[in-house]
């Protein structure tokens, strides 16, 4: 019994301590002043956005990716895959008005999906690189000039990751709390990791990426939900690098609903699971840098989740007085410990953002014990979800599409 | 408001260090330590750095704690204590983080005003001169007009002579000035003086002859009051073509 006490206490006292030195690198990248990059020439670009019944956000989108702002050849292609809705009409009315965004309806097919759609973009583009983003999504004019410019100046740079912004994050406390967590472990994690490592992770928007490369590897896993972080696992894996834009942002609607949330997360969690499931029967997942990418997905989706169980269980059976704990360790000082340090980071990110605020420091001393609590549950249901039709019915895990919500100013 | 908070960030920070008292011997020493040395290097650097070195002493500071609470086997009502001991630092040098980056901001505004001030202020406010860009904006559209008008127009440059002794320069300038002012044709020709040594005057629509009779006039004048014989600054003209040239000339001169 002490022994696996023990492993947990290791295991989580090593996670505290990553974690922390990974924030404080965060915070420090974040903080040093970034070089102004200008390239002689810019190389032309496709920008992907695939949709599917997006004709509540779909005009806004289409409105802020006219006005983007780049110096060489740009092309935007909105992926309409089958929708029953306005956004054909949407799309087609903007491609009459601008020469350089282009409507095109996606043939049908199976499995359904954004990996899918992005493949069928991939194959009609002959840019040098092409840019994904989502049908929500508002991009900063300069958003893809920075990412360019970062990639095109990086030794073996894949492509660039930019910075995914909340637009409704005033809209309730859900939102707020979405909004910080996107700040913190979409970017300042980021950062940190690019700062240590030279380790970068695509985000599934605002990311660019080299089309030879994309084509060469043999493109989306179309059975991925969370094909974001499988590509990048495969791109890290040959070596090639994924560096962070902070600059380049865009900015996107987040659920505004707990139900939506909960949809949005178990698709998201069942495609890490997937993940998982690769990582056990693929040695390619674990060559070079990957290799750090694939033991965080581990320690994460499956090491922390069982420990936690294994923590819950001791501590539900002392309450019943069916184990007798004898403390040989200052829990109480590590438990306290893991919230300074998770408050520290959501502290730490809205700094970085200037965005501080009394409510969103309020908001980040609670989410402890609130949002990242919905993690635990969220997991536990992805992972029944998961196991039941893939495992025990063998089915096709299908992708399930977040609601939009009307836009706001932002 | 900005006042407000000031005065709550150290009260706040007041509290902390009160609370002190309340906790073991060791405890104060080692928090007035760690808040004095991040103080002392929160002075050197920006508001995002000063963060990075609260949250890093924070964090050290924590987990140093939790080492102790090991080594020391505290492992039941103790870790309170530990607990309280760091929930007071962090509090104080949050709150002290602000108070730099508040007085930070306010130096930081204040020098922006300054320099904006500088832009927009049109005339030297003892000396009454043209500041030096509302000269060279008033001097480039009077160089556009006289182009228009196939007119010329004269520079002057005035450059005070080695000879006169330092302690008197600057009333000597004063004085310099304001009969260069009494001099000129009011609201038609431009006076400046970017440095205690030196005096622009911008004549429109005149040639060599007429500068030849500004300057003679201003001597005449300056002897009124002026023990010189000879007119204390060194004088050098040009014929206007290129204002902008000419005076980046200067500045090159100037920066050399």
């Amino acid at each position: 019994m002490n022994i696996v006490l023990l492993l947990i206490m290791t295991f989580f006292w090593t996670l505290l301590v990553f974690y922390s030195v990974l924030t404080l690198a965060g915070v420090y990248f974040r903080a040093k002043k970034q070089q102004p990059i200008k390239l002689e020439t810019y190389p032309s670009v496709s920008v992907l956005i695939p949709a599917h019944n997006e004709e509540i956000v779909i005009e806004d989108t289409l409105h802020a990716m006219a006005k983007l702002d780049y110096p060489g050849e740009l092309n935007i292609y909105l992926l309409d895959d089958g929708s029953s809705d306005r956004t054909p009409e949407i799309g087609k009315s903007f491609q009459e008005a601008f020469s350089r965004i282009h409507y095109i309806s996606v043939p049908p097919g199976e499995p359904k999906g954004k990996s899918r759609v992005l493949n069928y973009g991939l194959s009609i583009i002959e840019s040098e690189y092409f840019l994904v983003y989502d049908a929500d999504n508002q991009p900063e004019p300069d958003a893809v000039k920075f990412l360019v410019e970062k990639a095109e100046t990086t030794p073996k740079a894949a492509g660039a990751v930019g910075y995914v912004k909340t637009r409704n994050a005033d809209k309730n406390l859900l939102t707020q709390m979405i909004a910080l967590e996107f700040q913190v472990f979409q970017l300042l994690m980021q950062s940190g990791r690019w700062q240590l490592l030279k380790l970068g992770s695509l985000a599934g928007t605002n990311m660019l990426l080299r089309k030879d490369i994309i084509d060469k590897l043999g493109k989306y896993d179309v059975y991925a939900l969370a094909e974001d972080a499988e590509l990048t696992i495969r791109l890290t894996a040959e070596g090639y690098l994924l560096p962070v834009v902070p600059a380049s942002k865009t900015w996107e609607q987040e659920p505004e609903t707990i139900k939506t949330f909960i949809k949005q997360r178990t698709r998201w969690l069942i495609g890490n699971l997937y993940l998982l499931e690769k990582l056990f029967l693929s040695s390619k997942f674990w060559r070079k840098k990957a290799f750090h990418h694939s033991i965080q997905h581990l320690t994460v989706y499956l090491l922390f989740a069982v420990l936690l169980l294994f923590s819950h269980l001791f501590f539900i059976g002392s309450l019943f007085d069916l184990f007798e704990p004898t403390y040989a360790a200052p829990i109480l000082m590590l438990w306290f410990m893991s919230y300074i340090v998770y408050t520290g980071q959501l502290i730490g990110a809205i700094v970085m953002d200037r965005t501080v605020s009394p409510l969103k420091v309020t908001v980040a001393l609670i989410m402890y014990f609130t949002y990242a609590q919905l993690f635990v549950i969220l997991l536990g249901r992805s992972a029944v979800i998961y196991v039941w039709k893939r495992i025990v019915k063998r089915e096709t895990i299908k992708w399930d599409k977040t609601n939009r919500f009307k836009n706001r100013p932002i | 408001m900005f006042k407000k908070r000031l005065y709550l960030l150290f009260l706040l920070w007041g509290v902390t260090f009160g609370l002190l008292a309340l906790l073991p011997e060791g405890y104060a020493s080692n928090h007035v330590m760690l808040v004095m040395l991040s103080l002392v290097l929160m002075v050197f650097f920006r508001t995002k750095i000063n963060f990075l070195i609260v949250l890093s002493t924070i964090i050290i500071y924590g987990f140093g704690l939790t080492i102790y609470a090991q080594m020391e086997d505290i492992f039941s009502g103790g870790q309170y204590i530990l607990i309280a001991a760091h929930l007071l630092l962090t509090a104080s040098l949050l709150s002290l983080w602000l108070i730099v980056h508040d007085v930070k901001s306010l130096v930081e505004e204040n020098k922006s005003l300054e320099e904006r001030i500088g832009l927009l202020e049109k005339f030297d406010w003892n000396t009454k001169a043209l500041s030096m860009p509302e000269f060279m904006e008033r001097g480039l559209l009077i160089e556009t007009a006289m182009r228009r008008r196939s007119e010329k127009g004269r520079l002057i440059y005035f450059n005070v002579k080695d000879s006169v002794p330092l302690t008197a320069r600057d009333s000597l300038r004063h004085y310099f000035i304001n009969t260069c002012l009494h001099t000129v044709r009011e609201e038609f020709d431009l006076v400046t003086s970017p440095s205690q040594s030196e005096v622009f005057v911008f004549l429109q629509g005149t040639n060599t002859e007429g500068e030849a009779i500004v300057i003679e006039r201003l001597k005449d004048k300056l002897r009124e009051y002026v023990n010189y014989i000879e007119l204390p600054y060194h004088i050098t003209s040009y014929e206007i073509g290129n204002l902008k040239k000419i005076m980046e000339q200067f500045d090159h001169q100037r920066g050399a």
